[in-house]
């Protein structure tokens, strides 16, 4: 579904992604680890256009997508929840909502958007009139997460969704994500922390310094007897 | 006391005209943030379009009533926002280029549209017809010419309509969400692009009503630009650029203060010019954020 192939780009004049390469099929759960400052959001905003891209292409279903703006990617099918969750905190609920439909051609999958998102986060629901800034962070996380299903994405992108919020809150949204894998969202998850990537994931590329250091099957990664020190062992530079 | 009333009306139609001059540069200033000095210009250019629709001066066909000026300067004035940005803004955010950039290109835009005025209908000032007379009129006690009322009217339905827009509609919440964080907004499907060229075409047809409204009171003159973009500039600032509201409380505050001081401070009229840059400076020592502040920082 996501076909990404030497994708380079970063802020001002320094690249920060080198050559960056990965896939990732339909239905499927994929997640992006790496240490603090691989890269990992610097791909997200490239992916999403946000960022310019300066080599590389990328593909959605075999469509080329390599110059599309940001609204058409949306329009595209891509979604993405992004690091620090980014939601208009002066909005209401059902505004971050309503913003989050915008590319959604037709109005009468309107409803049936929010009946779904609403299934998923009951919370939101009983929020609704609220001002998003005065939600607490998990709820906060919820309504990122809400807002970009608003727009019926077939890819979803989510930066580091866990960070910050509390174990019982984590697992509500592990479970939301599971909930939408299975009803055939396909997941690209960035993540720093293995053993929470392992819980809703099946495969798994490691970032270091800005390029792809490892593919694995999270199961396999989680097998790994140096999987405290990976990330480490992995940018130490290779004896001959 | 009728005095008293009649200077209210009097300050009412100034501060409305000022407050349309705001709302021009914060329909542009919100989603873009670039602050656009040409909008003064964009006035006058109304003001000159408008009289030049009703005199004849460039479409004998067009001699008509005053609903075809009002057309003609929105479609002029819209044709000419959307150019400019096409041509001065919009390749500079392609390349990347910092805010400050499309407001220095946009003082260039500012000289040639003076200048362009000045070439097309000379230095002289051009009397503008007004569409309801000079004669007075009373409502109540408040009394004036028809054109004061008619600036009011204008300016508080549009700014209603306005304020409609950025609250109820998606497409205003849109236009609020690029200008609390443009990545966001993008990530949401909203084309920035667009967004753009709608500010600086809403931007310029508010300028030129605010010309075209003016006219009749003043003439229309190739110098009236500058002191339009200062009192629209003051007026933004007093009333805080972060709500629709507040360019038109702004706009009456500077047009009050200006007028009563006129009237009752025993200074000389000339130095009246200066309460602008008086309120200005007090505004942005004592409280930057204006009467309206923003509901939430970015």
């Amino acid at each position: 579904m996501l076909d990404v192939s030497y994708m380079s780009g970063g802020y001002g004049r320094a690249d920060v992604l080198e050559n960056v390469s990965l896939k990732v099929a339909q239905g499927e759960a994929v997640a992006l680890l790496g240490p603090n400052g691989a890269g990992k959001s610097t791909l997200m905003a490239a992916l999403t256009a946000t960022l310019p891209r300066r080599a590389g292409t990328l593909r959605l279903d075999g469509r080329d997508l390599s110059r599309a703006r940001s609204h058409d990617l949306v329009a595209a099918g891509m979604a993405l929840v992004p690091e620090g969750r980014l939601i208009f905190t002066p909005f209401t609920v059902r505004d971050n909502l309503r913003l989050g439909a915008i590319a959604l051609s037709r109005r009468g999958r309107l409803a049936e958007r929010h009946d779904y998102v609403f299934g998923l986060f009951p919370r939101l629901a009983e929020r609704v009139g609220q001002r998003a800034g005065t939600l607490s962070g998990g709820e906060q996380q919820m309504l990122a997460i809400g807002r970009a299903l608003m727009s019926k994405p077939r890819l979803l992108l989510l930066d580091e969704p866990f960070l910050g919020l509390a174990p019982m809150i984590v697992s509500e949204i592990v479970a939301a994500l599971r909930k939408l894998q299975r009803d055939g969202l396909t997941i690209l998850l960035v993540e720093q922390k293995l053993d929470i990537a392992l819980t809703c994931t099946t495969r798994a590329y490691v970032m270091l310094k800005g390029a792809v250091a490892l593919e694995s099957s999270t199961h396999d990664l989680a097998q790994r007897p140096d999987l405290h020190d990976l990330y480490f062992k992995l940018s130490a530079p290779r004896t001959p | 006391m009728s005095d008293l009333l009649e200077l209210v009306v009097s300050a009412t139609a100034s501060g409305s005209i000022y407050a349309l001059v705001a709302l021009a540069y914060l329909l542009i200033l919100r989603p873009t943030s670039i602050i656009n000095f040409a909008v003064g210009e964009w006035a006058a250019t109304g003001a000159f379009v408008g009289v030049a629709a009703q005199t004849t001066l460039a479409w004998p066909a067009l001699d008509g009533p005053y609903w075809l000026a009002v057309i003609a300067v929105l479609v002029c004035l819209g044709a000419l926002g959307w150019l400019v940005e096409a041509l001065t803004v919009r390749p500079l955010i392609a390349r990347g280029a910092n805010i400050t950039s499309p407001i220095l290109a946009l003082l260039g835009v500012l000289v040639i549209f003076r200048e362009s005025l000045t070439m097309l209908f000379g230095a002289d000032p051009l009397p503008s017809p007004p569409p309801f007379g000079f004669k007075r009129v009373a409502f109540g006690l408040f009394a004036g010419v028809p054109q004061q009322f008619l600036i009011i009217t204008v300016t508080f339905v549009l700014f209603a309509a306005v304020w409609l827009f950025f609250e109820r509609t998606v497409w205003g919440r849109a236009f609020e969400a690029v200008a609390l964080n443009r990545r966001a907004a993008a990530l949401m499907g909203i084309n920035l692009r667009r967004v753009t060229t709608f500010a600086f075409v809403s931007g310029a047809m508010v300028a030129g009503l605010a010309g075209l409204l003016m006219s009749p009171l003043t003439s229309a003159h190739y110098m009236m630009g500058l002191p339009l973009a200062i009192q629209g500039f003051t007026a933004l600032v007093i009333g805080g650029v972060g709500r629709v509201e507040g360019a038109l409380l702004g706009g009456l505050v500077l047009a009050f203060v200006e007028q009563l001081g006129a009237r009752y401070l025993p200074i000389p009229s000339g130095l009246t010019l200066g309460f602008p840059f008086v309120l200005l400076i007090l505004f942005l020592f004592l409280r930057p954020s204006g009467l309206m502040p923003p509901r939430e920082a970015r």
